[in-house]
């Protein structure tokens, strides 16, 4: 600590400056910082990283709690092998992107109309916010339920509908048929999600300052227009963020699968998710499964980097 | 109560803005040392770093027998007032009063004999129960205060306290903060971009500008005996007219200078006194005269000092004074770094600042706008600068 | 409010179209609501006759009180509640630690942010095959404890990001005071900082509290005892276990009641705080 005030002060002035910032006090701080964020990181890193560790090893290896006698033994590619050339895995693959595509256009769609709603101010707004937000809060569990409740054949609110009048497709068993098993699953979906999307795309809105609509009107521009050349330019951003978080969301789909079809009819529902599921904890193979998890992470990464790249303001 | 001693202080940052730069200062025991400057000129960053909110590039600082480059600012003994005072907005009156004292571990008894005391002491006792969001900005700044005197540190430093107020308050809790750190006796490090502020409240004051020191004294002498250009112009309200003259030195001991047109004769003594000035014989010079200086020629005392001639611009009735803007075919002098700040405080109607000049005459005065009147110059106070370096001219 | 006065375009349909936009947006969301608890105010008799009309015959609490005394859906409720409330405030705490770390302190912020938030859309299905594994190896599995920590790469990630952002937003004098008064960082940060965010430790409460109480996946990977399930768990135990000939949704659907109660009664209450929360979380 002295020691500087014997030195010359010219040569003192850049001995003393490091562009990091050397004295113990900053170092303290950041020591303290590094603390701090320690148990997040680790915390996070314990359910994250160690799986995908822990799975990227399994996948070369033989761990089937089935089959105890080759447990733990290099399997060089062989899950991988299997995991490509299995119809299941291809199937559900194309059943998930093809799910992902629709539900997120389709929701995307309803999402930018019930956000227009919201933002128009009119009383008791507070309150249809907060209806609107019910559904996004409720556990999956709940909506999948309640939605096997509307399109239950006999007792359900859709059948009850059809029958009051007198169209056809009265008494489906909706789940019976693949089709119409998608149909309700994605009603249930977009009736949980949709309101997260709306929600986003609110503040999106809210962030659009009201004399550029001024200025359309004046200028001669039509609802139409106003909202074409203008709302949905400057939404953007917004819609990135919400079509980021809800494609990998819709990839991921699970627990509504589980609880609605059980991957049923037949495998017309399965997911990769549920497909992972099923190697993990039915079939017990956490090499293949292992397999499945990396590939989804993979895929994960991929439609994260499609979504933010395609959507990226042209400059 | 300790002196602070700051030596050959730096603070560069990683970006490489050098924010003071070699800053020796050092404060007497119980004075009340204020640190003014224009905005950017590294006040504030000197105070942060006695503080110890900012690490120190490179000097020393001592607070008593302690260097604290290496103190966290809990161990440095001091306390702080913050521009916007920083009351914490979930603790009542007392308890933010009482929290540096918490925080030291004084006994609950203590801390509401001592809260008390001090709350007494601001003329606080009715607010105590309050939270900040309901005071009014005076109040607010008095329970700052408050929270900086009960813990009686051996320090106080003070980051522009009184800018948040309105005019009227902040000339009223200008005299209060002053009449409270007497009373108290301790240390401070008062930082302000208001000349006046630094001249009605400091024992001593410390000018900077761009990260340097350009003079330490008391208000007086720094009024009187401005260093450089840069104090000379700063100080002072309204400030200092400077023009770039010509020095004429005749043979004898006497000698002239030459604004503009005109010619202001100097008596011996003038030159005699400031002997630096024979080395700018034959050469410019830039010259200070303070609005005081210059009265209202009457046309009875011819004998002493020079005479100018100069158009009324604008006649400022004051009441107490009347402020003359003239012209007088000279433009003024522009010293960097000043204009901005003698505009912030609203002396001179910015219209006129940089064509003319400002005298200080009786609140009767009859001059008219628009008419030539004859200024007399006391020319024994006559200020003269270097116009290169700015460096007073006096030895 | 400027807010009223606000005008902005609507696609011309006029007042009346915009109101039945609410309408049918209220409808939309709510109906399916009415409809499960019609549904669980019915008899089982009456629920095997069909559905007939949008009013119950009439009313009928057995559903309920089935729940909870042959059903005893009061224990996963209670395993539901200790794990949500657990997961909130080790967030919470982990969170306030980590995001004024990112605020303040001079930790290399970008790189640990990005991977919280990257942690947070890790694909659940592909964690549970490791931590079942792990958990199996040391005895955790059928266990609610284990899920606190699980259930963190749910949570963590919004309540540090949002927890960052509010403490950024603190004017940094406060806590200069606290430590020119003699406080030391963590003492600021505990006396000074985090009261004063106490909306944003508020907003990041509750939204963990939502996450946590909504988890399905993890519960059925780990969790084997009935007495152990969390609630949305044994709500689709309890469709499974029955007599799959017909799946009586009167019974299930007023446990479903249940788990919904305590969520929309939060969402009422917290509606501001909620949508705050998730568009600072989302857009900034």
């Amino acid at each position: 600590m002295t020691t500087t005030t014997t030195a010359p002060p010219a040569r003192r002035f850049r001995l003393s400056w490091s562009p990091r910032g050397g004295s113990d006090r900053l170092r303290a701080d950041r020591r303290l910082g590094y603390l701090l964020v320690a148990p997040a990181v680790v915390s996070l890193l314990a359910v994250t990283g160690y799986p995908l560790l822990y799975n990227l090893w399994n996948s070369f290896h033989h761990e089937n709690l089935t089959d105890a006698a080759q447990a733990h033994t290099f399997s060089g590619v062989s899950n991988y092998s299997k995991l490509f050339s299995s119809s299941d895995f291809v199937s559900s693959l194309t059943r998930t992107v093809g799910f992902m595509v629709v539900s997120v256009a389709f929701e995307t769609v309803v999402a930018v109309g019930l956000a227009l709603v919201l933002h128009k101010a009119f009383k008791g707004r507070g309150l249809v916010r907060a209806a609107v937000l019910i559904p996004w809060a409720v556990p999956t569990v709940v909506s999948a339920l309640l939605w096997k409740t509307m399109f239950d054949p006999r007792n359900g609110f859709v059948d009850y509908l059809l029958g009051v009048f007198h169209l056809p497709g009265a008494h489906t068993t909706w789940l019976a048929g693949e089709w119409t098993s998608w149909a309700a699953i994605l009603v249930a979906d977009a009736w949980k999600n949709v309101p997260f999307m709306a929600i986003i795309l609110l503040a999106g809105l809210q962030l659009i300052p009201d004399d550029v609509y001024e200025a359309a009107r004046i200028d001669g521009a039509s609802a139409w227009q106003s909202f074409r050349r203008i709302t949905l330019p400057l939404l953007k951003p917004a819609l990135v963020v919400a079509l980021v978080f809800r494609a990998l969301q819709a990839f991921l789909i699970f627990d509504v699968i589980f609880i609605m079809t059980g991957g049923g009819p037949g495998t017309t529902t399965e997911t990769l998710s549920y497909f992972n599921y099923h190697a993990f904890l039915v079939d017990t193979d956490f090499g293949f499964g292992g397999a499945i998890s990396i590939s989804l992470v993979v895929l994960s990464l991929v439609i994260a980097g499609i979504c933010t790249r395609a959507l990226r303001p042209s400059t | 109560m300790s002196a602070v001693e700051l030596d050959c202080v730096a603070k560069v940052y990683p970006n490489g803005t050098v924010a003071v730069s070699e800053l020796s200062l050092s404060v007497d025991d119980g004075e009340f040392m204020v640190l003014v400057g224009p905005s950017g000129c590294g006040k504030t960053t000197a105070l942060r770093m006695v503080a110890g909110l900012e690490e120190i590039t490179s000097g020393t600082i001592r607070i008593g027998d302690r260097t604290v480059n290496q103190l966290a600012p809990k161990d440095r003994d001091i306390a702080m007032v913050f521009q916007n005072y920083a009351l914490y907005p979930h603790m009542t009156v007392a308890a933010n009063i009482g929290f540096p004292l918490q925080l030291h571990g004084v006994p609950k008894d203590e801390i509401a004999r001592r809260v008390d005391e001090a709350a007494t002491l601001l003329g606080l006792e009715q607010l105590v129960d309050r939270k900040p969001g309901q005071l009014s900005g005076g109040q607010r700044q008095r329970v700052a205060m408050g929270r900086a005197i009960v813990r009686e540190p051996s320090l106080f430093l003070m980051d522009e306290p009184l800018s948040n107020l309105d005019a009227k308050l902040r000339v009223q809790m200008r005299a209060e903060v002053a009449r409270l750190q007497q009373r108290v006796g301790v240390t401070t490090i008062y930082v302000t971009h208001d000349q006046t502020e630094a001249m009605t409240m400091g024992d001593r004051v410390a000018v900077m500008r761009a990260g340097l020191l350009e003079q330490v004294d008391t208000p007086q002498a720094l009024y009187d005996d401005p260093d450089s250009l840069f104090v000379g112009a700063f100080i002072g309200s309204p400030s200092m007219n400077l023009y770039q003259a010509r020095l004429d030195i005749s043979g004898n001991a006497s000698g002239s200078i030459e604004l503009g047109g005109q010619k202001l004769g100097l008596p011996a003594d003038v030159l005699t006194s400031r002997p630096g000035l024979q080395r700018y014989k034959g050469r410019p010079v830039v010259v200070g005269i303070r609005p005081e200086d210059l009265s209202e020629e009457d046309g009875r005392s011819e004998s002493d000092g020079g005479r100018l001639k100069a158009d009324v611009l604008l006649v400022e009735a004051l009441g107490s004074e009347s402020l003359v803007h003239f012209d007088l075919g000279v433009p003024i002098f522009e010293v960097e770094g000043t204009r901005s700040a003698v505009e912030d405080q609203g002396d001179v109607a910015p219209h006129l600042a940089g064509i003319g000049g400002t005298a200080r005459f009786g609140p009767r005065t009859t001059v008219a706008v628009g008419t030539a009147i004859g200024l007399r110059v006391g020319t024994a106070r006559l200020h003269f600068f270097d116009p290169a370096d700015g460096r007073a001219i006096r030895d | 409010m400027p807010a009223l006065r606000r005008r902005l375009r609507w696609p011309g349909w006029g007042r009346v179209g915009f109101y039945l936009a609410v309408l049918v947006v209220l409808a939309v969301s709510l109906f399916p609501f009415y409809w499960i608890v019609r549904t669980s105010l019915e008899t089982s008799a009456e629920f095997s006759a069909g559905t007939t009309s949008l009013l119950p015959a009439h009313l009928t609490f057995s559903n309920y009180t089935q729940a909870f005394t042959q059903a005893d859906f009061a224990r996963p409720l209670l395993n539901s509640a200790i794990i949500a409330l657990a997961t909130t405030a080790v967030s919470v705490f982990f969170g306030s630690l980590a995001g004024y770390a990112m605020a303040r302190l001079r930790v290399p912020s970008g790189p640990i942010l990005t991977f919280i938030l990257v942690a947070g859309f890790f694909p659940v299905l592909a964690m549970v095959g490791p931590l079942f594994l792990l958990y199996r190896h040391l005895g955790f599995l059928d266990s609610i404890y284990p899920l606190i920590v699980t259930y963190l790469v749910y949570t963590l990630p919004i309540a540090t990001w949002l927890l960052r952002n509010f403490f950024a937003q603190i004017p940094p004098d406060l806590e200069e005071a606290a430590l020119v008064d003699g406080a030391t960082r963590l003492r600021a940060l505990w006396k000074v900082v985090v009261p004063v965010a106490v909306p944003g430790v508020f907003t990041a409460a509750i939204l963990s509290f939502i996450l946590a109480w909504n988890d399905f996946a993890f519960a059925l990977s780990f969790l084997q005892t009935p007495s152990k399930f969390t609630a949305p768990l044994a709500i689709v135990n309890l469709g499974q276990t029955q007599n799959a000939f017909q799946v009586m949704y009167n019974r299930i659907d007023a446990a479903v009641v249940i788990v919904t109660l305590p969520i929309a009664l939060l969402v009422l209450l917290a509606q501001r705080r909620i949508v705050s929360g998730l568009t600072a979380g989302a857009l900034r």
